[in-house]
């Protein structure tokens, strides 16, 4: 942008033609390599797929380090959106700079709920498909405890399934996590208020992508329905950059639907109720206090955060029974938390670093050893390895 | 006697076709002397009213001369001249009716200047009932309904009551309408001047309106064999009005921020000009990025707003739900399954899952047991 003011209308004219030109070289130069832009990978990191129930899947990363930390970490996402946000581009990769730090890394896939899965409730997803995965990846790396990230959404859930299963934890991490949900900061959280969850769950089933994206984009609607493609503009000549761009639009308009009981329990008790503070909320008739979550704790939010505000995720530090807890505050907002060059340099130390030291009084893995403590029988799938996380759940593999 | 005043006709197709002709020939040469006026200048519409009285005098009168001064002096389609001279003073009797209701509204449409625009307010439309109805009655006692007896007395004392009753019930559809003509007509040229309080007025009169009128008939009960899909249908078109009127409310306060938030990016720009300098188009576009978002953001985290939305979202659901139930009845004849029979099916389905999860459960644990040997 230029920034000394032009002194004459013909300095203006000259300015305004000089950048309509390049811009529009630009767009036109953009134009050719979105045209040979065959295909773009997102979710980068090579992963096999090791479980999988209903539209659910886990997936194990292939490390790509000597392991520094003696527990697997297993990340769970939000239902909103998809998982590969957090490998997005290669040199811009969360779960790349956990992997090349030594992390062994286990993460879930919710997949895109379809009507079928309209009866899913809050309690099927976290004591159902997450404590499938919890103990699959227990029972597989013989840790009867292993470490636990939760991201947004999926942050509250694993939050909440810490309280309910704190034996199967051995540290927490909370990334960006809507937990107190009385903040007047986030448009969200004001619009949740009036919203008539009932009849839209009772309507359709599935809570489309699409009715979701709207809620994003009205948020900030100027930014990100005109000033987003405007600058595009100004990036579309460099292949990199615009495969960057288009990589992050297929991120945001992937939206799977949200199961409606689940979607309804969500917004009615914590958007609206804001239960799981006031230690009110039950999950499948059991009580979730936050006290019951004593393992050590790491918070970490934004403070530019407009979809999750700092204000609603600040509090778990002192809410939780943690005697070990520590808040890491980002000046970023909620997508640069993940591909901001910011995070890229200090989010993955810090995480790695934390969690190797609090791994490091775990106990020796015994092949095994969760077997011996009640568990759900797990479904082992075909292994498969795979890079790309575009597709859509395909069939079914045999299963044992 | 000949075959005409045997009743009887050889051509009864071309009798009839040659009456209707010299009818419409009639008719044309009247309304020709309507429009180009008696003597000359363009014809009169202020008062449509006067104006078409005047064409079915005219066309009436010269009719009655066409037919040797009766109207009905030709026999056709198989009816002697006789027999319809008979049924001359029944023809008649409605032709006086209608005339009695022509004059009721002519003389109610008369009293202003603006003729029928002020014909059609509530207290013209009530007058020009109680005018027709006094007519009607004067008319049922003259001595034009002597030869047809008392029974027709009494039929023409239902049709007065029943006319009367019909007046009331669509009176109901119509009089509310007519009470905020006015104020909707004010409130919608405010609007077009630019006035978004005034169009936010009209939505919400025009709503408000509605429901106490045509909003009634589309809730009202249905009847008959088609009575459960017609009603459907009709609750879907009702919950849809409704969602456009949310629409349209909630557009509007977006249409009305977006004008402030215009003037102010105008504002800025001249301030950013004070100096003599001309500000660039890249700093021009900056600023209506940020004057546009500030002003939309402090409308978005207001309560107003908020229900606003959730009222167009819920307006929107209602109607989609309504709609889906009436696509239902089209659908459920057709070899397919509905959205309620798979609703269902998916529920037993998941019941069924999860049930059988608890029960592989029970059996890993109770495995283990045996493992044990306990």
């Amino acid at each position: 942008m230029r920034k000394n003011p032009t002194k004459t209308i013909d300095e203006a004219l000259h300015n305004f033609s000089g950048d309509w030109v390049d811009v529009n070289r630009k767009y036109l130069t953009g134009m050719e390599h979105l045209l040979s832009m065959r295909d773009f990978e997102v979710d980068n990191s090579v992963k096999t797929e090791v479980y999988r129930e209903d539209k659910v899947r886990l997936f194990h990363y292939e490390p790509l380090a000597e392991q520094t930390c003696r527990v697997p970490l297993l990340i769970c996402y939000a239902l909103v959106n998809r998982y590969y946000m957090m490998d997005l581009q290669s040199d811009r990769s969360l779960i790349g700079n956990l992997l090349r730090s030594g992390l062994d890394i286990y993460i879930i896939d919710w997949g895109y709920p379809t009507k079928m899965d309209q009866f899913l409730t809050m309690e099927d997803y976290i004591q159902g498909y997450l404590n499938s995965c919890v103990d699959f990846v227990r029972s597989e790396t013989g840790h009867d405890e292993i470490n636990l990230l939760g991201v947004c959404q999926g942050g509250t859930f694993s939050t909440i399934y810490t309280a309910l299963n704190s034996e199967k934890i051995k540290n927490l991490v909370c990334m960006v996590a809507p937990i107190d949900f009385r903040s007047t900061d986030g448009l969200l959280n004001l619009w949740a208020q009036d919203l008539d969850v009932d009849t839209l769950v009772d309507t359709y089933g599935v809570i489309p992508g699409w009715f979701m994206n709207y809620g994003f984009l009205m948020l900030k609607p100027f930014q990100l329905i005109i000033d987003k493609y405007v600058s595009m503009l100004d990036i579309m000549h460099n292949r990199e950059a615009l495969s960057n761009f288009v990589r992050m639009e297929k991120w945001i308009f992937d939206s799977p639907g949200q199961a409606g009981e689940a979607f309804r329990k969500f917004i009615k008790d914590l958007y609206q109720s804001n239960k799981l503070v006031k230690g009110e909320l039950e999950i499948g008739g059991e009580r979730v206090s936050l006290k019951d979550v004593t393992c050590p704790l790491l918070n970490i939010y934004g403070t530019k955060d407009h979809l999750v505000p700092a204000e609603c995720s600040r509090p778990l530090t002192d809410l939780v029974g943690s005697k070990d807890t520590e808040a890491m505050e980002l000046p970023i907002g909620h997508i640069g938390m993940y591909v901001s060059s910011k995070s890229q340099k200090v989010l993955a130390p810090r995480v790695v670093e934390w969690l190797t030291a609090h791994s490091t009084d775990a106990p020796a893995p015994t092949k095994g050893a969760a077997k011996r403590a009640p568990a759900p029988r797990v479904k082992k799938t075909s292994r498969r390895k795979t890079r790309s996380g575009n597709a859509k759940p395909r069939p079914r593999t045999a299963r044992k | 006697m000949s075959e005409e005043q045997q009743g009887k006709v050889a051509d009864p197709f071309g009798q009839w076709l040659q009456f209707w002709q010299a009818s419409a020939d009639k008719w044309q040469r009247a309304v020709g002397q309507t429009v180009a006026g008696p003597s000359v200048g363009a014809p009169d519409w202020s008062n449509p009213m006067e104006t078409w009285k005047q064409m079915t005098e005219q066309w009436g009168q010269a009719l009655g001369q066409a037919q040797g001064g009766q109207p009905f002096g030709v026999g056709f389609g198989g009816v002697g001249a006789e027999t319809l001279g008979r049924m001359a003073p029944g023809s008649e009797l409605f032709l006086q009716m209608g005339q009695r209701w022509l004059q009721a509204v002519l003389e109610a449409a008369g009293k202003g200047p603006q003729g029928m625009q002020d014909a059609l307010n509530p207290d013209s439309l009530q007058e020009m009932q109680n005018v027709w109805q006094q007519q009607l009655a004067r008319f049922a006692e003259s001595a034009a309904m002597q030869p047809f007896g008392p029974a027709a007395s009494t039929w023409l004392g239902g049709v007065m009551n029943l006319t009367a009753l019909g007046q009331t019930v669509t009176g109901r559809l119509s009089v509310p309408w007519g009470d905020v003509a006015r104020d909707l007509s004010v409130a919608w040229q405010q609007a077009l001047r630019g006035d978004h309080e005034a169009l936010r007025e009209f939505t919400k009169t025009w709503k408000e309106t509605y429901n106490k009128t045509y909003g009634k008939l589309l809730q009202a009960p249905t009847l008959g064999y088609s009575r459960e899909p017609q009603e459907r249908l009709m609750r879907s078109l009702d919950a849809y009005v409704d969602y456009l009127a949310a629409v349209h409310e909630f557009t509007t306060v977006l249409e009305k921020v977006g004008r402030r938030a215009g003037q102010r990016w105008i504002g800025k720009v001249s301030d950013l000009a004070t100096d003599g300098t001309i500000p660039s188009h890249r700093s021009i576009y900056r600023l209506f990025l940020s004057t546009f978002e500030q002003n939309y953001a402090e409308v978005f985290r207001s309560q107003e707003y908020s229900v606003l939305q959730a009222r167009m979202v819920e307006a929107g659901l209602r109607f989609k739900r309504r709609l889906d139930s009436a696509l239902e009845d089209v659908i459920e004849v057709l070899p397919v399954p509905t959205d309620s029979e798979m609703k269902e099916l998916y529920q037993a389905f998941y019941e069924l899952r999860r049930t059988v999860k608890q029960q592989q459960r029970r059996i890993g644990e109770l495995e283990r047991l045996v493992a044990k040997g306990q």
